[in-house]
């Protein structure tokens, strides 16, 4: 990790421009994008029939073409160049807002902050799902029967490395102050986006760039927060559904994602 | 009681020295500024413990506000200590170097680092010559004029970068007020040449990559000078700049 952030600071040094474009664009696309559909999939557990309406989204998402392919470059290589040259880059940092207690200021520290809190946020979570099965191969999450209840166990009943089990409210916690900071640090961040690419200029552009950015930050936050709503109240959500035909819903997209 | 100026200032004998707290009280005269206080202060320094002192020493030159070299910390916000006048500011009075400059001693601060950004960033314009050219001075529209005036004021004082999170030792950043004269010197018909060459070395180590949008700059310079705006149409300049580079040179 030393050697990595040294490396990645020599280059900073060497290619600054480029560099912090790609940082930048990398943030919006692909990284906002992913969230963006992340939180719309997530509030289709919020309501009657919840739990269906998110695993047939699942199935479907896990039903792409070259899932691999759009993982790994739509995913996890963008998130490890925006987080490694993101640390570079928050490094950089002299807070100083005791000094000049100004919004701005406290936005630029948040956006920093939030980075890193994200940061940790994110490689639990994935643990928590996407990688569940390096310990517990029946939690493994692509492909699973009822994404649903699977969600619901990690949140609620989660054992890292089939190890003891994290306190639910803990958890509960986690997810809501991770989901805080993903959304902040997204919205500050297309804020900042349209300013270094010189798309919002003056101090009335940048303010309506900047309301315009909240708006979408405080909508993800909301279909993260439905997701979690339903989440908790899984009982109301499944129990229609699930007494007439427990399984009917489930095969079906299953079958699909086998032959896909 | 007999009205008084009461001082607390941060003095330091060398770059190398302690800094440590001293207080001054001086007898109340109508108009004064801080810089004007310092000076009665170079006359009588004697401390409020009674002890006669060294002189506490500080930068200054011009005395209305378009030098620079007085910018120091009155009451906690960096600023020109010849433009402080004593009736508008809450007493104590504290008095502090500028932290992100390399001290010299007391309240004086080396400043070179400003000047060296400015040559980074190439912030002047190549004389056409010292010839007849039997050419006037070409034209400048009065709204450009305007928009260059407001850059034109920047005296380098070094309050943006005081305040500027992203600026500091560690840190190779030019500054605020770098980038605000490339882009006056960008907008100037005879600085328009060498457009270019400016863009290149602002996208470059310590550019306005490093600019971190907190905006503090804007909203502790002197002048008023729009900071943040000229960071976003440079943002822009770069980047057209930066696809030009890519696709058409």
């Amino acid at each position: 990790m030393a050697t990595t952030l040294s490396d990645a600071k020599l280059l900073d040094s060497k290619y600054p421009f480029p560099l912090r474009k790609l940082h930048s664009l990398c943030g919006i696309v692909p990284m906002g994008v992913f969230l963006c559909e992340h939180m719309l999939t997530n509030s289709m557990a919020f309501g009657v029939g919840g739990a269906e309406k998110f695993n047939d989204s699942v199935h479907f998402l896990h039903g792409l073409p070259y899932l691999w392919a759009l993982e790994l470059f739509g995913i996890f290589l963008p998130f490890a160049f925006h987080i490694i040259y993101g640390i570079v880059i928050a490094l950089t940092m002299a807070p100083n807002v005791r000094a000049y207690n100004y919004v701005g200021n406290w936005r630029y520290f948040f956006q920093r902050i939030t980075a890193y809190f994200a940061f940790g946020f994110i490689v639990i979570h994935l643990f928590n799902y996407r990688f569940a099965h390096w310990a517990i191969p029946e939690k493994e999450f692509i492909g699973s029967l009822n994404p649903f209840e699977l969600t619901r166990d990690g949140l609620y009943a989660w054992t890292p490395f089939g190890g003891a089990q994290v306190a639910a409210w803990f958890m509960i916690a986690l997810y809501w102050i991770g989901l805080a900071a993903v959304c902040f640090h997204f919205a500050n961040g297309i804020w900042s986006f349209c300013i270094t690419w010189g798309i919002a200029i003056s101090e009335k552009a940048q303010r309506r760039v900047g309301v315009l950015a909240a708006a979408i930050g405080i909508l993800l936050f909301l279909g993260g927060g439905l997701g979690l709503v339903g989440l908790k109240n899984a009982e109301t959500q499944i129990a229609p559904a699930t007494e007439e035909a427990p399984m009917h819903h489930e095969e079906a997209p299953m079958v699909a994602v086998l032959e896909g | 009681m007999e009205k008084e100026i009461h001082f607390k200032i941060k003095r330091q004998q060398g770059p190398d020295a302690q800094p440590y707290w001293e207080e001054f009280k001086m007898p109340y005269a109508p108009s004064h500024n801080v810089v004007s206080a310092l000076m009665y202060l170079r006359e009588h320094p004697t401390n409020t413990r009674g002890e006669k002192v060294d002189p506490v020493v500080w930068d200054c030159n011009c005395m209305e506000e378009v030098c620079g070299a007085c910018a120091m910390i009155v009451n906690g916000e960096p600023r020109q200590a010849c433009a402080a006048l004593i009736d508008d500011l809450e007493q104590p009075i504290e008095l502090e170097p500028l932290t992100k400059f390399p001290l010299v001693r007391d309240l004086m601060v080396d400043r070179q680092k400003m000047f060296d950004a400015l040559q980074q960033v190439k912030a002047w314009i190549k004389v056409d010559g010292s010839w007849d050219i039997h050419r006037h001075a070409p034209l400048v529209s009065p709204k450009v004029q305007d928009i260059r005036y407001l850059f034109s004021r920047c005296m380098t004082c070094g309050c943006c970068m005081e305040a500027c999170p992203q600026f500091h030792e560690g840190s190779s950043f030019v500054g605020p007020a770098p980038l605000g004269q490339v882009l006056l010197h960008n907008s100037h018909p005879a600085g328009e040449y060498d457009k270019e060459e400016r863009l290149h070395a602002v996208m470059g180590d310590g550019g306005i990559t490093d600019c971190g949008n907190a905006q503090n700059c804007v909203k502790v310079c002197p002048k008023d000078i729009p900071l943040t705006d000229a960071i976003a149409r440079l943002g822009r300049q770069t980047t057209a700049q930066w696809l030009r580079d890519l696709f058409t040179n």
